[in-house]
């Protein structure tokens, strides 16, 4: 995967450098995330407001949510797409690095972004992914997961015919559910139908880690 | 290196005990090293690059002593 982005970071970082000034649902759903981790933050209940939009690619998202006020900062595993997103976005921090196995320490983050990076974890490993978002997020933290959901919300995920490496569609309540089993809590669950940007429909889930008692 | 001041303060070891970084030099170039596992990864064009198969074992720590 990491050779298939690298290959193509400039197609499609022009291909999707303006996707999300043409998709107001899901800025909407964005809006929701970055109001909560600064709620969070300016609470005084320790919740830090730092955020990482991990498996960033070009880096749009984490230049929008610097835009919007969050501590943001990029993280991917694809050299050539950080080296893009630091040459689009100069001044907003990116590293290079892997979503199973973040460079965070534990409870050190107010919000994770995963937007369109879970589809390619296998399956099986889903849940290992989730449970890192959940180490490296304070509690009272915030998830935002974007994804190509399934046509319908029955069954399982489904291979998804990508160009860059191999992902999967997934129904956005099998999402969820690993979600709950690792000890987020639901919020909000967005459907978008497919777009001028995207021919798959999209399922959105902001859930966070609950507060301590 | 000219590290963002965010990354050096919230970027910590993605080995299974993500200890502290500290920023130091190996063979002329910039490197931030684990406090735990004594692991040294390469900060290119002032990216750290917080991989694993990337790092290498900075010398004197406890994990070049070890291995």
């Amino acid at each position: 995967m990491r050779e298939g982005y690298d290959e193509v970071a400039e197609l499609y970082a022009d291909l999707f450098a303006d996707a999300l000034d043409r998709q107001p649902v899901d800025r909407a759903i964005i809006a929701a995330f970055t109001d909560l981790v600064r709620t969070g933050a300016a609470a005084g209940g320790g919740c830090p407001g730092v955020v990482a939009d991990v498996g960033c690619g070009p880096g749009q998202l984490t230049a929008l949510l610097r835009r919007a006020g969050v501590d943001a900062l990029g993280v991917d595993l694809s050299a050539a797409m950080i080296a893009r997103a630091r040459r689009d976005h100069p001044g907003v921090p990116f590293v290079r690095g892997l979503a199973g196995r973040l460079p965070f320490a534990d409870a050190s983050l107010g919000g994770i972004v995963a937007w369109y990076s879970i589809i390619h974890t296998p399956p099986a490993r889903m849940d290992g992914l989730f449970t890192e978002f959940h180490r490296v997020l304070a509690p009272g933290g915030q998830l935002l997961v974007a994804f190509q959901a399934t046509d319908t919300d029955d069954g399982g995920p489904v291979p998804h015919a990508h160009r860059v490496a191999p992902s999967h569609r997934w129904p956005a309540p099998r999402i969820a559910q690993l979600l709950g089993g690792v000890g987020f809590t639901e919020t909000a669950r967005v459907r978008r139908a497919p777009d001028g940007v995207d021919r798959q429909p999209a399922a959105m889930l902001l859930c966070r880690r609950p507060p301590r008692p | 290196m000219s590290l963002d001041p965010l990354l050096l303060e919230i970027l910590a070891c993605p080995c299974s005990k993500h200890g502290d970084l500290r920023p130091e030099e190996l063979d002329g170039a910039p490197v931030l090293v684990c406090a735990a596992c004594g692991l040294a990864f390469p900060v290119r064009d002032d990216i750290p690059v917080m991989l694993l198969d990337e790092a290498v074992p900075f010398p004197g720590s406890a994990a070049s002593a070890s291995s």
